[in-house]
């Protein structure tokens, strides 16, 4: 089993930010920021020095959480500072972008790494609709027809046109080609059936985030079901998993500060006004919704795109059983670590990697 | 909802066969073989809005066995000529555009335009499918005009029937005219590399994927397929150029 470092690039000072989202940009103080990009980029160096086998990056709008909105540019800065791992694109949001420049920022990052690329297509958390006005209705349509093209970018040698549902090009022929042939290896990270199908009958991987193991293990059982209907199974490196993670010294010690973060409203995830959530939810749904009856919500507002608490807490004995439990039931390769909760100093991140690397990773390897 | 668009029937005698045909709309003419025993004419019935459509239906149909589509063009390009005045547009679907490549290539100052939907005359990938379900992407969704068995065992038949030309793969330098052609994304009835054959060997050749759509385009995406083949024959080459504005709000 591998282990790979979420590149989230926090604002160091993100444990101060309100719950809400967007983040205001007034939160952001250059000199700070620059500071935090830096501490970033040192923990991508110091996870590879100290095992880890993939690196990723995933597009995030809007907040200095997981500080990486345009997510290539972040990768092609770590990959010029880690020489060895593998940079996991996990990766675009699918609605949001053109495909055809999602589909040259790959094939430029497969070239700039010498074919250390993955590729990570996702549809993103509802709140990231607003980001470029996508209409969360058709998100769903989108990022199928924007893996095909990606897909059909990438391996057709002569210029084409496309003629899709959301996306029309009368010149496409991007370049570079990846290094790859023909394409670098892709993980569609999804919980929907559809994209699961899609990427069984396309010989992708799977990717699913901060769901309890037994919610993914039902996920990969379809995804399994469905590569096998299409004569093939797919191997470890296409079986990621991404969850939160908060490693202390011992289980106590994690569970006093897990503890204190949960009387501090910090371990949730972000908001929007209710009356915007209840929106952009139908929407996903295909439900109608009667404005009428919508009123302005809360300032506060609702939780959306899952709310994930901590997937891993405790000590090394405790997060490596964690962890193994998503192998052993859900055939997971590769896990995605997102160490930087809010709360947390440059410092201890650098400490959590230090003893994840010493304590957990040598035994992970062994899976 | 606007009604259907008319089209009348005829027929034209060429070196003493009957050919029949189908006309519609008024202005330049298109010229159309269609290769499919179903007829989805969603993209006839729009061009003839705007011109003057002829759907020439191929004697004996195009996987007849007494004649190749060399043959037969020769047969549909006197056809074309002796009911159009000048140069003309010429579609081709399916197997049906082999015969428009062939009619191109014998009669090349008369076709001004060529487009070829779905051409099965370079690398046809038959693999065995048991039915025609093959031909679609999503062949549960299909509205067939007539449940027709006999038109079933004809489609497969002329899907079976098509076989790579190496003379006409040969020759398609020699094409004069602006050309698109256009692919299902879906389509399974062909090996992948068979599009860039056209655009590596027609000198002046746009190829162009319909997603979401398999070997019938015009049953699965007829909008698509309608605007895109409109654009061409209004625009030819230029069609590459984007005229829709982008402002919101002036």
């Amino acid at each position: 089993m591998k282990a790979s470092y979420l590149g989230a690039m926090g604002y160091a000072h993100r444990g101060d930010f309100p719950p809400t989202w967007p983040t205001p940009p007034a939160y952001n103080d250059p000199e700070t920021s620059v500071r935090s990009y830096q501490d970033g980029i040192e923990e991508c160096e110091f996870a590879e020095e100290s095992g880890f086998e993939w690196v990723s990056f995933s597009e995030h709008h809007y907040s200095g959480r997981i500080a990486t909105g345009a997510p290539s540019v972040v990768a092609a800065a770590v990959a010029e500072r880690c020489r060895r791992v593998k940079i996991a694109m996990l990766g675009h949001l699918l609605p949001l972008n053109n495909p055809v420049r999602a589909a040259e920022e790959l094939g430029l990052l497969d070239n700039l790494t010498n074919g250390r690329l993955v590729m990570g297509f996702l549809r993103g958390t509802p709140n990231e609709d607003q980001t470029y006005n996508v209409n969360p209705a058709e998100g769903r349509g989108r990022m199928l027809e924007g893996m095909d093209l990606i897909l059909k970018a990438m391996t057709e040698p002569q210029p084409f046109s496309w003629e899709g549902r959301y996306y029309q090009f009368r010149t496409v022929s991007v370049w570079p080609r990846p290094v790859q042939q023909p394409f670098p290896p892709a993980i569609v990270a999804t919980r929907s059936d559809d994209a699961v199908e899609y990427a069984a009958r396309h010989r992708l991987g799977l990717g699913v985030s901060f769901l309890p193991v037994d919610d993914v293990g039902r996920i990969v059982d379809k995804y399994l079901r469905w590569c096998d209907d299409a004569g093939w199974q797919p191997g470890p490196d296409q079986m990621v998993f991404r969850g939160s993670i908060y490693l202390a010294e011992t289980d106590r010690q994690a569970q006093a500060w897990f503890d204190q973060q949960t009387d501090q409203g910090r371990a949730r995830g972000m908001a929007l006004r209710s009356s915007v959530s209840q929106v952009i939810q139908a929407a996903r749904v295909g439900d109608t919704v009667d404005y009428r009856n919508i009123f302005a919500g809360s300032t506060s507002g609702d939780i959306v795109g899952g709310a994930p608490g901590l997937t891993f807490v405790g000590g090394p004995d405790s997060i490596f059983e964690q962890i193994k439990a998503y192998h052993d039931r859900c055939r997971t390769g590769v896990i995605d670590l997102f160490f930087q909760q809010p709360s947390l100093t440059h410092k201890d991140v650098m400490a959590e990697i230090d003893l994840f690397g010493r304590e957990i990773l040598p035994r992970l390897k062994e899976l | 909802m606007s009604s259907p668009t008319a089209f009348n029937e005829g027929r034209v005698e060429v070196e003493g066969v009957t050919v029949r045909y189908r006309e519609a709309g008024s202005g330049d003419p298109v010229v159309v073989l269609d290769g499919w025993p179903w007829r989805f004419p969603a993209l006839q019935e729009a061009l003839a809005g705007s011109y003057r459509v002829l759907e020439i239906e191929v004697p004996g149909g195009v996987a007849a066995d007494t004649a190749g589509p060399s043959d037969l063009s020769y047969i549909t390009g006197r056809a074309a000529s002796s009911l159009v005045e000048g140069p003309y547009t010429l579609i081709g679907t399916s197997v049906g555009a082999s015969a428009a490549l062939f009619q191109t290539l014998l009669y090349p100052d008369a076709v001004s335009t060529l487009v070829l939907i779905s051409p099965l005359a370079l690398r046809p990938a038959w693999h065995g499918y048991s039915g025609i379900d093959a031909a679609f992407a999503h062949p549960q969704a299909v509205e067939f005009p007539e449940a027709d068995y006999r038109r079933e065992e004809s489609a497969l038949s002329l899907i079976r029937s098509a076989s790579h030309d190496d003379g006409l793969e040969s020759r398609l330098g020699e094409i004069p005219c602006p050309t698109l052609a256009v692919f299902g994304q879906e389509d399974r009835l062909m090996a992948a590399e068979a599009p860039r054959i056209y655009r590596e060997r027609v000198p002046n050749c746009n190829i162009s994927f319909v997603y979401d759509a398999g070997h019938v385009i015009a049953a699965e995406r007829p909008e698509a397929l309608t605007s895109l083949v409109a654009d061409f024959i209004q625009r030819r080459e230029t069609f590459i150029v984007e005229r829709r504005s982008g402002v919101i709000n002036p």
